[in-house]
């Protein structure tokens, strides 16, 4: 028995070396000389931690690295909490007033999840385009906003909702929003949670959307921002990884912090209920 | 009742509020949103945007911003942000463009009918005026159709093949003059961790295309795909022996258009620009030269290929009298600025005759060779070479050199899509 | 732990007197302040976005995204003329195949291996499940210039010389063989196991530990066995959840490879490694043919809603952990 446990453990670090590797990388190489990077050696360690690559990195005029942190921080602040938001409305209505025109709404809101949000991502930018979105703060978050997928599991909470509850507020002369602000709202609050973290970290590692609609550097996101230090004229590698680790930290910082949440969120979303 | 009623009614507002501070949030609430009027402060009434794609040289962007402020300096009514865009320009500003909010003014290599007719170019032969006469002809032609100039040269960007002196010395290399004394130089020169050629990370770069020109076939003639042709089929064979002899550098640091490979010496010989002279010279001191891509086989010749970037006005600009005297203002007017540009940070050839004729600093060492190179053999990418066009020759190159594909079947099969796509192009 | 099954209990439509009563304006006037913004946004970013898009796939949309002029299937003859559209679809098909087996495996073995240890578990289950904190952006950039890089002192380099390979590789260049694969595959297996891993760890979890002590009665007492009659038969919903959300994340592939694979500054990547995606952004972004874009945005698309509905259940697999936005 403790012989299997010991080799559990040794298996398990033998593969955590791999899962922990590239952030000791990122860790290393942002704080090397360029010249110690560029080195044609391997070095374990830099000789003195140099904070240069974190300086050029913000200091870059071409890659406005603070105004693109800036900016991813602001579409998922907006982002995360009002996607959210609008699934628990949504998925209030269709779980608890009963109008005729529930089922169909419901089935016109679930069917776009048959369709993959990515491969469409030119004829999102033709309306969006054509809307007049390209290189606009809306038409970097508007489109991100509406998840079926969230309806579908605050539709699904909202029926498990204790009736009793909903009951009592009635007969306190709350309405339908009432009850859905006073109380609905209120009492989801780790779903809420759970979902408005996911949805935060999806809008901070996203790529391709802003790739495509914010080509002017004031609209950059901080992936857009590094993914054009790695295409730059000359790269500066030190630079580019301490402006990586930089855009790492909050989330790494809320996968320790929040990792209950965000597990949580992660077994909803991934597993249909 | 009352209460209940008060209770609903504020929810009411608040739901409605939070929802209304959202969308203001989004599309005018933002410190940071695009201002769509002059900016405040300034007087002018007019901004228009310009787009540069990223100079590697330090100051260029510093420079582009200058001439804008002096234009805002002399027109206080119009005022110009400069967009400076690192990375993948090409499919930035393709997309950008697109919209009613594109840039006015910005650059690009080609001008293609299709960007002609969906208006995002307009014709600049009244900006050109009577300075047409003094733009180099070679490089206006491409940019030419229907009779109308749609770009304002702004720099002649040569690309040749530049060389370590002292590493050909040790070696024993002198200057090839031809592709298989070129390809032997190349091995010759790997030597350790130093590689003999360095043409770009993926192994392959520009030298496909250069040296099917170098067998004297330049791809496309007007509106025929001509790149079904044995000497192509021949010259990519060669180069895929090339590329076999791992004498190239691949996945360095930096790409073929810095000069880093080989100021570390990390190769010897490397296919970069004009651009570069000035920071080998600072790194290397007179220990490098370049030389043009040698003919390939008997009827080849030898190519210095003459990129380049190009101002143009994008014909959907609210403001397109105010782009056009800026552009006139700048890259026909002010030699004084079009001089900083070509020659101050990286060395570039101005494309007027009489800019030419008067830049000193590129008539002395390597920047001279070039000159003489281009006078030479300097070639000009036919103008119906367009990206679309491009694609499946560029496919078949990887697919020749990389993967060994037969070569003649694989060019026949891409010339014909080539040809195809060709012929949607419109006709100007 | 998934107990938000949108079953639909009995809970659901109510036949209290109060019902018909609230079915009123009231009613109707609440439910549609809650559902429109939802609705509204659905309807045009992706009805109308895709019939918009649908549409366009039927013009000769070259630099511009307007309709008007249309050329019937000319697009969809170019695309599916072309061999770098149907070797796209075999390069993702391929990669598909290919990373799909190996995350289920490597995040399910780390999930069975986690759940063994008696203490530091929740210490692994961070370090297993944190690159999923990381951009794919991020990744590619580790990926390419310091695991993968082709100067001698990249991490691949150094330990190829330690093994007595004294050439650096070019592992991102090098097509024949295709070492790029092992790079691309790497950092998606690094990205996404520790995702998957959760889900596993907690599927593991539910499993009532009462069938493993009535297995251990019965004499199935070796780990093997016991995982094969109770933990993975038992595992069988997350499994196939697992499968999907993988099949449809790879098939959607795009950040690493544009990263890892782009050399150019003009963004054109290169014929190998070229996914649907990366096909499309080129053919739209690259060459500025919106009506050929549109088309193949409609064939990837309708084959992985053709995939979907095949397994007869799309709820919930639309999303993707890079969904636009």
């Amino acid at each position: 028995m403790r012989r299997r446990h010991l080799g559990s453990y040794v298996a398990v670090i033998v593969f955590a070396v791999p899962f922990l590797l590239p952030f000791y990388l990122l860790i290393r190489n942002a704080l090397m000389s360029k010249r110690e990077l560029g080195s044609l050696d391997w070095h374990w360690w830099p000789e003195t931690i140099s904070f240069q690559g974190f300086a050029d990195a913000f200091g870059n005029d071409a890659v406005p690295l603070a105004h693109a942190l800036w900016n991813s921080a602001l579409i998922a602040t907006i982002s995360a909490p009002l996607s959210t938001l609008l699934a628990s409305m949504a998925g209030y209505a269709l779980a608890r007033i009963p109008v005729a025109a529930s089922k169909p709404v419901f089935f016109f809101i679930i069917a776009t999840m048959m369709v993959p949000g990515a491969a469409t991502f030119i004829p999102t930018f033709v309306v969006v385009g054509s809307l007049g979105g390209v290189n606009t703060l809306w038409g970097l978050i508007v489109p991100g906003l509406f998840s079926a997928f969230a309806v579908l599991l605050f539709r699904g909470f909202y029926l498990r909702f204790p009736r009793e509850l909903e009951d009592a507020g009635r007969v306190d002369g709350l309405g339908h929003l009432g009850l859905y602000g006073r109380l609905a709202l209120p009492n989801s609050g780790a779903l809420f949670a759970s979902l408005g973290i996911l949805s935060f970290i999806e809008h901070w590692n996203a790529f391709l959307w802003p790739l495509v609609i914010g080509q002017d550097p004031e609209f950059w996101t901080v992936q857009v921002a590094l993914s054009t230090n790695l295409n730059q004229q000359a790269v500066n590698l030190p630079a580019l990884f301490a402006g990586a680790l930089v855009a790492i930290l909050p989330l790494v910082a809320l996968f320790l912090i929040a990792q209950r949440w965000i597990v949580r969120g992660v077994l909803l979303t991934g597993i249909k209920g | 009742m009352d209460r209940p009623l008060t209770r609903r009614g504020l929810l009411k507002g608040s739901v409605l509020f939070v929802a209304g501070a959202a969308v203001s949030a989004c599309s005018t609430g933002d410190p940071l949103a695009k201002g769509t009027s002059a900016p405040a402060g300034s007087g002018a009434k007019i901004t228009l945007t310009h787009w540069y794609h990223e100079y590697g040289e330090e100051g260029t962007q510093q420079a582009a911003m200058k001439y804008a402020a002096d234009f805002t300096k002399a027109n206080p009514d119009i005022a110009v942000k400069v967009s400076w865009i690192p990375g993948d320009y090409a499919t930035k500003w393709t997309a950008a463009v697109l919209t009613p909010d594109g840039p006015d003014v910005y650059e690009v290599n080609d001008v293609s009918p299709n960007m002609v007719k969906a208006g995002q170019v307009t014709a600049l032969d009244d900006v050109l005026g009577a300075e047409k006469a003094d733009f180099n002809p070679k490089v206006l032609q491409p940019y030419t159709w229907g009779g109308q100039v749609y770009a304002v040269p702004m720099i002649i960007d040569p690309m040749l093949v530049f060389y370590r002196k002292s590493l050909f010395q040790k070696a024993g290399v002198s200057v090839p003059k031809s592709f298989a004394e070129f390809a032997a130089a190349a091995k010759k020169l790997t030597q350790g961790k130093q590689k003999g050629l360095f043409v770009g990370n993926d192994g392959i770069g520009d030298l496909g295309q250069m040296t099917a020109w170098s067998s004297g076939n330049l791809l496309v003639d007007d509106r025929t795909i001509t790149y079904d042709d044995p000497k192509v089929a021949e010259a990519l064979t060669a180069v895929k022996d090339l590329y076999d002899s791992k004498a190239m550098l691949q996945g360095y640091s930096t790409d073929w258009w810095d000069p880093g490979a080989l100021i570390n010496g990390a190769a010897a010989m490397q296919w970069v620009g004009l651009w570069a002279v000035p920071g080998l010279t600072e790194a290397l001191g007179d220990d490098f030269d370049a030389f043009p891509l040698p003919p390939f086989g008997p009827g080849g010749r030898a190519v210095v290929n003459m990129g380049g970037w190009v101002q143009v006005v994008n014909g959907k600009s609210r403001n397109l009298e105010a782009a056009k005297k800026y552009v006139r203002w700048l890259w026909v007017d002010n030699t004084a600025a079009q001089t900083d540009w070509s020659l101050a940070y990286g060395f570039h050839i101005p494309p007027r005759n009489s800019a030419a004729a008067k830049a000193d600093k590129l008539t002395s060492g390597p920047a001279k060779t070039v000159m003489d190179a281009v006078a030479a053999h300097g070639i000009k990418q036919p103008a119906l070479w367009t990206p679309e066009v491009r694609q499946p020759w560029e496919d078949a190159i990887t697919d020749i050199v990389k993967k060994g594909a037969d070569a003649r079947k694989t060019l026949a099969a891409a010339a014909k899509r080539s040809q195809d796509l060709l012929d949607k192009v419109p006709v100007l | 732990m998934t107990t938000t099954a949108p079953a639909r209990p009995a809970a659901g439509r109510s036949r209290r007197p109060s019902g018909r009563r609230a079915a009123r304006w009231p009613a109707w006037r609440a439910f549609l302040l809650l559902t429109l913004p939802m609705v509204a946004g659905l309807f045009v970013f992706k009805y109308v976005a895709i019939g918009w898009g649908f549409l366009l796939s039927f013009n000769d949309a070259r630099g511009t995204i307007a309709l008007g002029d249309w050329n019937g299937l000319d697009n969809y003859r170019r695309l599916l003329g072309d061999p770098a559209f149907t070797r796209s679809l075999v390069t993702i098909l391929l990669f598909t195949l290919f990373i799909v087996p190996v995350t289920f495996a490597l995040s399910l073995g780390l999930a069975v291996l986690v759940n063994r240890l008696r203490r530091g578990r929740a210490l692994f289950r961070t370090t297993f499940f944190i690159p999923a904190a990381v951009s794919y952006v991020v990744g590619a950039l580790v990926w390419k210039m310091s695991l993968f890089s082709g100067t001698p002192s990249g991490v691949a380099n150094s330990l190829a010389y330690l093994l007595g390979h004294d050439d650096a590789i070019g592992w991102v260049a090098a097509v024949d063989p295709p070492l790029y694969w092992i790079v691309l595959v790497t950092v998606r297996l690094w990205l996404q196991t520790g995702f998957y891993m959760i889900l596993f760890l907690a599927g593991i979890q539910q499993i009532p530990a009462q069938l493993y002590e009535a297995a251990r009665v019965d004499g199935a007492e070796s780990e093997g066995r016991l995982f094969r009659h109770i933990t993975w038969p038992m595992l069988r919903n997350t499994s196939v959840a697992v499968v999907l959300l993988l099949i449809i994340n790879a098939f959607q592939a795009f950040d690493e490879f544009y990263n890892i694979l782009a050399s150019n500054l003009s963004g054109l990547g290169r014929a190998d490694g070229r996914t649907p995606l990366i096909y499309l952004f080129q053919t739209a972004l690259g060459e500025q043919n919106y009506g050929a874009g549109s088309a193949g945005a409609f064939v990837v698309t309708m084959l992985i809603v053709v995939f979907t509905l095949l397994q007869g259940r799309f709820a919930g697999f639309g999303r993707t952990a890079e969904e636009e936005g």
